[in-house]
């Protein structure tokens, strides 16, 4: 440790999917960064399901990688399943999902990490913060008993600090299985005046692969042509096999065992006093609050490529540990089953958000960056979101630049942290495609087209790859124009549209409502002779991603547009600017409520204002008359 | 506006009300001793005497609210003085002295509102409950301030909020294992919605009748005496009247109450080809004002030989028109129409004024299958909006469009009528869907 630099821009606590998105961001931008962690070995560990994204984080994946995260590149590098969810549905809520070999997950992560020269690794935990005079960040202080002095901190400790395991009535320190609490960090910030409150989350039981018997199961292979996640892998994908992954389900046999066992629950017995996520309830939960289900569906997902473990995906649960073995004994498959790990509750401290800027930096200590768990989240998406977003804005701070808040009409990872900031999560923060209004626009196909500029211009994308992405721009804009600009007659159209038993055409008709036909698929239409000399068809006839751009746009042309129109009229609201200072007590017709509300977050518009759990419609128009006078 | 009464009310508002009392009510009549006010309990009424400086003007009883326990939410105090201009006067100059200003028209309600006494819909229901001068107006003024209104709008907001949930289940949880939603159901479900915020809206047409009063337009060919029906009714002079075919120029309209009912009784200018250029206009304005009628009294006159051949209203099948026979006094049992009458007279007038008045309780209830009716103009039209983007929703179910386009037609449902009452988050949505159903790997 000795031979460490005693001094760093940047300290990021904790090595999972927020803090490598933050060392990576801000180490890119320029600063030095020591990342802190507790165990060396457990960098961008996957503490619950082998899997990254899914419905609406996959979204949060793809605008990571457009903004020049590492997460996406991570999952390509280590992706055995691909799924795009949601396919039979419209193109905005296609959701990427892939299944991870969990060791190599890890294992990349850290190269990503070891890769950047300006990130040191610190094996040690972090007690305190050091503070100047004037309040601001000076450096930490470990268990070890070293001092490191820097001008940021970056907190994203998951569910470490002050974290309780919970399985029947076993209770154990710790905020994952094998390791330890982080107590003296939690501690610190209670005596620092944050002010912490409990969460609870869960896992399910890992099972051994080679005895469980998958003939009585249904397979649920991947989809046939898997697609990357980044801009940046492209060659050898997928590199690794695929593999499968299997449903079975649960019974009335399984069912009575686990109710037997409801007296010693955590939960039911009240020594769990976190709020759980709803999303995402425990096995007991299910049966409890649905008791009319017969049964519950139960994913079985190999966690790797040569790993004998197997991820018992729906059954989280922190019933007695031989509880919950009897009963997934009476599952279809698992008759014979070993089970290498039990379920287990963790009970953890996060810091309310209104203690917290939409730039992620505390209100209470400026420098000090919160991210991921911390704040109350869900998942290994959110997380990573939240660290990207820490990342570059410590490392705007220390440059002395405007800090980078995406908006709620611009991306996914705008609407996570405004929901967060405004709405103070009560249970674990999982994001869904409901949680966007404007999610006809944010897709995640368009991904890098929305945000790959900032990424470029805080330099975490390279020049080459974001050119491509321009050039990709002006041709989807050019295919658009030129389907809307001509037209074509029945001798041309109607061979194709007749082989698609689409209606022929009376009389010409413009393309563009050619191409918005239902029957009608781009990558075989651009295919027929017609288009054969037109030298801008043939480019676009090379990229498949090209012609889905230009299909989508398309044929939601009519929602985009009023999409657009109520982006504009939120744009409106969110530039009524409520100045810093603001006074909310001097406005007596708030609310008690609003009041209280408004002051504790204290937002920056009216926009925002409307947005805050209690502050009721009236409270934001008395707010609104008195800012515009 | 302040005429001879027996009593004068005047209400303060605000924080300063208290204090402001107490520096000009006294406990005397001979000499200043003010009163405790600040020991006074909220809704008690106390007796005293309202002092300006050492001058006695005038013996009080006021009524002490105190906030938030009052109409707008703020300190109140109501000051009734006796009545008569000048002592109010007095009274006003008095407490404008002491700090006190002018409410601007409808500020105590608007103070209300902000103070989150009533919602938008309620502030609204306070202006048409004063402005009601029928039993019906006032009961439906009644019914919005109470929130019987708010509480239909509340209920539709759920039925979308129930319906947008079945939806983004699909979206958000379609690996859940959970049954989804077969395109019918929806579609019936949509058609109910539907049909719920028609019948909501078409109230408005009963609504505004009650609110604002029929329009009862008098028509027919010049010097029929449509002026002294007009006359009649209103029992006064106030059209003029003659033998001289085109004497009323422009239309003429004053309000009415016939059997509880409010009505707008317009005089029209009589139709006939003229090239008087003001007869012209009168004419062209009388055509506007028939348009607009919800029921056009027809008259024609009996000594006219071919009434039963002829007619104005020449395409009329709305059935909105009244057809009468004016002037049966010239020509005594001639007439066989249905109705024939004399204003001059005034036989058979009874007649004709409860023929009108059956036929406005028709209006009003024919398009009244609500059990809630709307009587504001912006109310309707965030209805109507609902309507279509619910509409277009059916549209895009029929077609076989994406949830995540019907959603995006029944969020745009929810934001139009949240503007009724106010707005609703994706949370609520979520928060219904968690309740609901079994989500969660």
């Amino acid at each position: 440790m000795k031979q460490n630099t005693k001094h760093f821009d940047i300290i990021v606590v904790g090595a999972g999917h927020a803090g490598i998105e933050a060392a990576w961001t801000s180490s890119r931008m320029g600063c030095t960064v020591g990342m802190v962690t507790m165990d060396l070995d457990a960098i961008g560990r996957m503490s619950c399901n082998p899997a990254i994204g899914g419905t609406a984080k996959g979204h949060l994946v793809k605008e990571i990688d457009a903004l020049g995260g590492v997460m996406g590149r991570i999952a390509d590098d280590s992706e055995i399943q691909f799924r795009l969810l949601n396919k039979s549905k419209g193109p905005a809520i296609w959701s990427p999902r892939c299944q991870s070999d969990r060791d190599l997950y890890s294992k990349v992560a850290k190269e990503y990490i070891l890769s950047c020269p300006n990130i040191t690794l610190i094996q040690d935990t972090v007690d305190e913060l050091v503070r100047d005079s004037k309040g601001n960040i000076s450096g930490i202080k470990t268990s070890l008993g070293y001092k490191i002095s820097c001008k940021a901190v970056i907190i994203t400790s998951g569910t470490f600090l002050n974290a309780i395991m919970h399985m029947g009535h076993q209770q154990n320190e710790g905020g994952r299985f094998g390791e330890q609490s982080a107590k003296g960090l939690s501690n610190y910030l209670l005596n620092q005046g944050f002010k912490t409150a409990r969460l609870k989350t869960g896992t399910p039981p890992r099972l051994q692969l080679d005895t469980i018997d998958f003939s009585v199961t249904s397979e649920q292979p991947g989809d046939d042509n898997p697609t990357p996640f980044s801009v940046f892998t492209n060659g050898n994908f997928p590199a690794l096999p695929q593999i499968s992954c299997y449903l079975t389900y649960t019974n009335e046999d399984t069912h009575n065992i686990l109710r037997t066992g409801f007296d010693d629950s955590p939960m039911f017995t009240g020594r769990i006093t976190g709020a759980g996520p709803r999303y995402c309830p425990s096995i007991e939960d299910k049966i409890f609050r649905f008791a009319d289900k017969l049964r519950h569906q139960i994913f079985l997902e190999p966690e790797g490529i040569n790993s004998n473990v197997v991820y018992m995906n729906g059954f989280s649960s922190s019933l007695p540990e031989d509880i919950q073995y009897s009963a997934l004994k009476t599952i279809p498959g698992l008759e014979k089953v070993k089970m290498m790990r039990a379920g287990y509750a963790v009970e953890y401290d996060f810091l309310p958000t209104y203690q917290t800027n939409l730039t992620l930096e505390t209100k209470l200590i400026p420098g000090l960056y919160v991210a991921g768990q911390i704040n109350g989240t869900s998942g290994y998406e959110e997380a990573a979101a939240q660290g990207l977003i820490a990342g570059i804005n410590a490392a705007l701070k220390i440059k002395g630049e405007e800090p980078f808040i995406l908006k709620r009409s611009e991306a996914y990872i705008g609407v996570l942290i405004d929901d967060l900031i405004n709405k103070i999560p009560e249970e674990p923060y999982r994001i869904f495609t409901s949680c966007a209004e404007y999610r006809l626009i944010l897709r995640q196909d368009n991904a890098d087209r929305r945000l790959m500029k900032y990424g470029h211009k805080y330099g975490l994308i390279p020049d080459d790859i974001y050119s491509n992405t321009l050039a990709k721009e002006d041709l989807i804009k050019e295919g658009i124009n030129y389907f809307k600009s001509n037209f074509a007659g029945p001798k041309d159209m109607n061979e194709y549209l007749e082989s698609v038993n689409a209606s022929p055409l009376k009389q010409s008709d413009q393309l563009a409502q050619i191409v918005k036909r239902n029957e009608v698929k781009l990558s075989d239409f651009l295919a027929i002779p017609y288009f054969d000399e037109n030298a801008l068809i043939q480019k676009i006839r090379q990229s498949e991603i090209i012609m889905d751009q230009i299909e989508i746009e398309m044929r939601y042309e009519g929602y985009i547009v009023r999409q657009a129109e109520q982006v504009e009229a939120f744009n409106k609201m969110e530039s009524v600017e409520i100045p810093e200072k603001f006074d909310f007590n001097k406005i007596k017709s708030l609310s008690t409520e609003g009041r209280e509300k408004l002051n504790k977050v204290r937002p920056r518009s009216i926009g925002q204002a409307s947005r805050i759990a209690g502050v009721s419609p009236s409270d934001a128009s008395i707010l609104s008359i008195y800012i515009k006078g | 506006m302040v005429g001879e009464s027996g009593i004068t009310v005047i209400r303060l508002s605000g924080k300063d009300t208290f204090s402001l009392v107490s520096n000009c009510l006294s406990k005397s009549y001979n000499e200043f001793l003010p009163a405790d006010v600040d020991h006074y309990t909220s809704h008690t009424t106390h007796h005293g005497y309202l002092f300006s400086g050492a001058d006695f003007i005038d013996e009080v009883v006021v009524t002490f609210f105190k906030a938030p326990n009052s109409y707008t939410g703020e300190d109140v105090a109501e000051i009734s003085t006796h009545g008569g201009s000048y002592i109010y006067r007095k009274v006003s100059d008095l407490l404008m002295k002491l700090g006190a200003f002018h409410a601007e028209p409808g500020e105590f309600s608007k103070r209300a509102y902000l103070n989150g006494k009533m919602d938008l819909a309620q502030a609204e229901a306070v202006a048409d409950l004063i402005k009601a001068k029928t039993d019906q107006a006032n009961k439906l003024a009644l019914q919005q301030l109470t929130g019987k209104f708010s509480g239909k709008i509340k209920e539709l907001r759920e039925d979308l909020i129930n319906y947008c949930s079945l939806l983004e289940l699909e979206l958000d949880f379609s690996e859940e294992g959970i049954d989804l939603v077969e395109k019918d159901v929806l579609l019936e479900k949509v058609n109910k919605l539907i049909a719920k915020f028609q019948s909501l809206t078409q109230s408005y047409e009963s609504g505004k009748i009650i609110k604002n009063g029929v329009n009862l337009a008098i028509i027919g060919r010049p010097n029929v005496g449509k002026s002294s029906i007009f006359n009649y009714f209103l029992d006064e002079n106030r059209a003029i009247v003659s033998d001289i075919p085109g004497t009323t120029r422009d239309y003429l309209e004053e309000p009415l109450i016939m059997g509880g009912i409010q009505f707008n009784l317009v005089d029209t200018a009589g139709i006939r080809e003229t090239k008087d250029v003001i007869e012209k206009e009168g004419v062209r304005r009388s055509k506007v004002k028939i348009e607009e009628a919800d029921i056009v009294l027809e008259v024609d006159d009996v000594t006219n030989s071919n009434i039963a051949v002829e007619t104005f209203s020449e395409t009329d099948n709305s059935g909105k028109t009244i057809k009468v026979v004016n002037k049966i006094d010239l020509m005594p049992g001639k007439s066989n129409a249905a109705l024939a009458v004399s204003a001059k007279s005034g036989e058979k007038m009874d007649v004709l004024e409860r023929e009108i008045v059956t036929k406005a309780k028709e209006l009003i209830s024919k398009n009244n299958q609500s059990d809630v009716i709307i009587t504001n103009e912006r109310h309707r039209d965030c209805l109507l909006k609902s309507c279509e983007y619910l509409v277009n929703a059916r549209e895009q179910i029929e077609r076989g469009g994406g949830n995540e386009l019907i959603s995006f037609e029944i969020r745009a449902a929810m934001d139009s009528i949240s503007e009724i009452i106010g707005k609703t988050a994706n949370v609520d949505i979520l928060n219904n869907i968690f309740t609901k159903f079994c989500i969660g790997k």
